[in-house]
């Protein structure tokens, strides 16, 4: 087991080197303009030459990387161009958010899509059709739709929940839950039908099996042979699933912070890319390429431990 | 049934929890101490060096004071300055400070305060540090100081009052700190900041100016995204939004009190750079320019994508002296003149124009449809960093959104060979006769007669298509009320009142 953890960790690692060298390319030869759009219309030429200066735009790509690598590795992201704040602290408080909306997000999601694939596979009939009607219906009707009525009804039109904004648990906790409920439930809606039909096809899947008709006709209680063996053995579809759901959420909660004005990644990274804040993007980069490594790993943990078959590929 | 009866008590429960959790409103704006602002920008940094107009502005009056105060209408008024004196050639100012002012770190505010801050700004870099260079300050008294200019600046007063004097302590200036942690005079001093979320200000306990106090607490919220700032202000988190023509419908429908920013700020329309043609040789003759001018409805235009927008053709604000009523409709919208200046040019078959592909995708269909009349056959270029590139020569024409600064300020920009938005650096001779005119003595009152001059060579010679000067909404719940600024978006933070409601 040890073995395998030091196998994905070092992959992971040259996954993180790979995706952020290619990212900081990408910025390089993309952005132009940041000491224009820091001093604006005004400015003159000599003023974008000093900034230019200052911020090290007149260097070659290969000093600026390296200088921006090093320093990354000993845990210095730098500091934004445009606002000054250290990207450590910015991903500090910025990084709980999102986490916490599409954590939240994907453990309902997850728990309601395990009880819905479960029935829908076992039960069948009525439950099933709702469940393959419902995850047509999340395909077609994406997060932010569902977040924009939400808002209408249950914020403007009802004053129910806060349309906007974000509050810390350590100063309002009853306020935390309230900011959350409109966002989370975007997420929800959006993801849980698509996951409950997946757990429903891999549970079909094993449910169907000949060895499980073999534990049947050995008279072992269905209870058991659902809880103790089906599930486990449908367990690695419905992780993955749900892994590359919150991926996938991860990466859809760029909108969902747009609309409900949460200070989270996702717009912390648009804020930046659309300036050109090329420390904060290469920052939120990084930990996003983190994130999704741990989850990744976490993943491939549990189905090893779930699938000893895993361990020895 | 055991089954049933549990389920049907968790729903129940979680019914009960559900009302009893959306049973408590979102934290409302309701005391009236407070005021809750949804902004559409955040300040780059606390340092005065790099302040700026517009949306920014009332993050920097919360924490500092400046020298001289602009009122609503566009008058000076004493701030920290009490009273000023600009020489006949605005190539010196002697100012009167307040005594007995104190910067919250306990630093007295004197003359060798604000000569430690000038100095500081005038060698920094900044978005407008450029208005003050060449200047030099010498400390006359303790308070009293003597500015003097390299060259004339009729518009020293209006960039004191803006950007250029706004006072921090001199124990902070040149430091690192100052840029996250603003060290002042001003009403407010900031209590929180969460960088892209809200800024927190509570009043200063020792301000020497209670009157600019209204409310005990002031809270920025930073949210860029149009549809959260109304939404936010719909739903009782803000107590005053800067809306867009989108937004401001559904505000007004909701009952909230709107202010339409009537004293021009931006004016939008295509910016033609390559007069001399070099590029598109179609775009250095005057007379497809013109045509250009003729072929655009504004009026259509203007209802089709904004609301209550001003129809224009010429780029100097009505704020100013420069401006012309009869400028505003100098092209009246004629597609027979529009085609017969483009036949007389040698182009009756047209040419392709590359624009940049502009936010506003209806803007943008409207502009091609009215062009196309007239066979110039519109090539969007689809570049994200269409913005540096213009400024840095690479465009013909774009289509933009700019500043109505000051009489100077767009001549400056606009018209001056080296002009940062005379990208393509066009002179024309009866302008490049105005700005040596102006050159010559740069009093205010050659600045009035050369930059109306300026304006009226620049809509006869066609160096720009102007659209329409958009105007700036913003909307207040009941509890508060506010007054529009002169040249500028938002309304300055000390035009924020309670309403008593």
């Amino acid at each position: 087991m040890l073995g395998f953890i030091v196998r994905r960790l070092l992959s992971g690692v040259l996954l993180l080197f790979v995706i952020t060298t290619l990212a900081y390319f990408l910025v390089f030869f993309t952005v132009d303009g940041v000491a224009y759009r820091l001093l604006g219309d005004s400015a003159t030429q000599s003023d974008i030459l000093a900034k230019n200066h200052e911020l090290g735009l007149d260097r070659p790509f290969f000093a600026r990387y390296w200088d921006w690598l090093t320093a990354a590795i000993h845990g210095d992201f730098g500091t934004s161009w445009f606002n000054n704040e250290r990207i450590i602290d910015a991903l500090a408080n910025r990084l709980p958010v999102t986490v916490t909306v599409v954590g939240i997000a994907i453990l309902i999601s997850a728990i309601l899509a395990v009880v819905l694939g479960m029935a829908a596979a076992i039960k069948g009939g009525w439950i099933d059709r709702l469940v393959q009607l419902l995850a047509i219906a999340g395909f077609a009707v994406p997060a932010f739709v569902i977040a924009v009525i939400s808002v209408t009804i249950f914020a403007i039109t009802l004053s129910l929940l806060p349309a906007t904004g974000w509050v810390p648990i350590t100063e309002d906790p009853v306020g935390w839950l309230l900011s959350l409920i409109l966002p989370t439930f975007a997420l929800v809606i959006a993801t849980v039908a698509s996951s409950a039909q997946q757990i429903r096809s891999a549970i079909k899947n094993v449910y169907e099996r000949d060895w499980v008709r073999t534990l049947r006709s050995r008279g072992i209680a269905e209870k058991e042979i659902l809880f103790k063996h089906v599930l486990r053995a449908a367990a690695p579809s419905g992780l993955t699933v749900l892994s590359l759901q919150f991926v996938g959420m991860l990466g859809g909660s760029v909108i969902i912070e747009s609309i409900f004005a949460l200070p989270g990644m996702g717009q912390y990274a648009v804020t930046a890319t659309g300036a050109g804040d090329t420390p904060v993007v290469m920052g939120v980069v990084v930990f996003t390429v983190v994130v999704v490594i741990v989850v990744n790993l976490v993943v491939d943990l549990i189905n090893g431990w779930l699938n000893p078959k895993v361990r020895v590929k | 049934m055991k089954h049933s009866k549990r389920i049907a008590a968790s729903v129940a429960a979680l019914a009960v929890a559900a009302v009893g959790l959306t049973g408590i409103a979102p934290a409302q704006a309701a005391n009236k101490t407070d005021l809750v602002i949804g902004a559409v920008a955040e300040p780059t940094t606390w340092d005065p060096i790099g302040a700026n107009i517009g949306h920014f502005i009332p993050y920097y009056q919360a924490v500092y004071d400046n020298l001289i105060l602009r009122a609503p209408d566009g008058s000076y008024k004493p701030n920290l300055a009490t009273k000023w004196q600009v020489a006949d050639d605005s190539k010196s100012m002697t100012i009167d400070l307040r005594s007995g002012v104190k910067f919250t770190d306990g630093a007295a505010f004197n003359a060798d305060a604000a000569k430690a801050n000038l100095d500081a700004y005038i060698g920094g870099v900044g978005p407008y540090t450029a208005k003050l260079s060449g200047t030099t300050v010498s400390v006359v008294d303790s308070d009293t100081i003597k500015l003097t200019m390299s060259t004339p600046n009729p518009e020293i007063v209006y960039w004191l009052a803006t950007t250029g004097s706004f006072m921090a302590s001199p124990n902070v200036l040149k430091t690192a700190g100052l840029k996250t942690k603003p060290v002042g005079s001003g009403p407010y001093i900031l209590d929180s900041a969460t960088v892209g979320s809200q800024y927190v200000f509570k009043a200063n306990p020792s301000y020497w100016d209670k009157s600019k106090q209204k409310f005990s607490k002031i809270t920025i919220k930073f949210l860029s995204d149009a549809t959260a700032r109304l939404n936010a202000l719909l739903g009782g988190q803000v107590d005053a939004a800067y809306l867009t023509a989108g937004t401001v419908a559904a505000a007004k429908s909701k009952g909230k009190t709107l202010y339409s920013n009537s004293r021009a700020v931006d004016y939008k329309g295509i910016v033609v750079f390559d007069r001399n043609g070099n590029k598109n040789p179609a775009l250095g003759d005057v007379r497809v320019r013109q045509a250009m001018n003729y072929a655009i409805d504004r009026a259509a235009l203007a209802k089709a994508v904004e609301v209550n927008a001003e129809p224009t053709t010429q780029i100097f604000s009505p704020a100013g002296t420069a401006y012309k009523k009869s400028l505003d409709n100098y092209y009246k919208f004629d597609l027979a003149k529009a085609k017969s200046l483009m036949a007389a040019a040698g182009y009756a078959d047209g040419f392709t124009l590359n624009l940049n592909n502009w936010v506003e995708p209806n803007l943008n269909a409207l502009v091609e449809s009215y062009l196309k009349a007239i066979n110039i056959k519109v090539n969007w270029v689809q570049d994200t960093n269409w913005y540096p590139n213009a400024k840095a020569g690479k465009f013909e024409a774009i289509i933009m959104s700019i500043f109505q600064g000051t009489d100077l300020v767009t001549a400056e920009t606009a018209t001056a060979k080296d002009g940062s938005w005379n990208c393509l650096k066009y002179e024309s001779p009866a302008m490049k006769k105005a700005w040596a005119a102006l050159s010559q003595s740069g009093t205010a009152n050659q600045v009035k007669v050369q930059t109306a001059n300026m304006n009226q060579i620049a809509v006869e010679e066609a160096w720009f298509v102007p659209f329409y000067r958009v105007l700036h909404y913003v909307a207040t719940s009941n509890r508060v009320k506010t007054v529009v600024q002169a040249q500028n978006a938002v309304p300055y933070l000390y035009n924020y009142a309670p309403t008593g409601k």
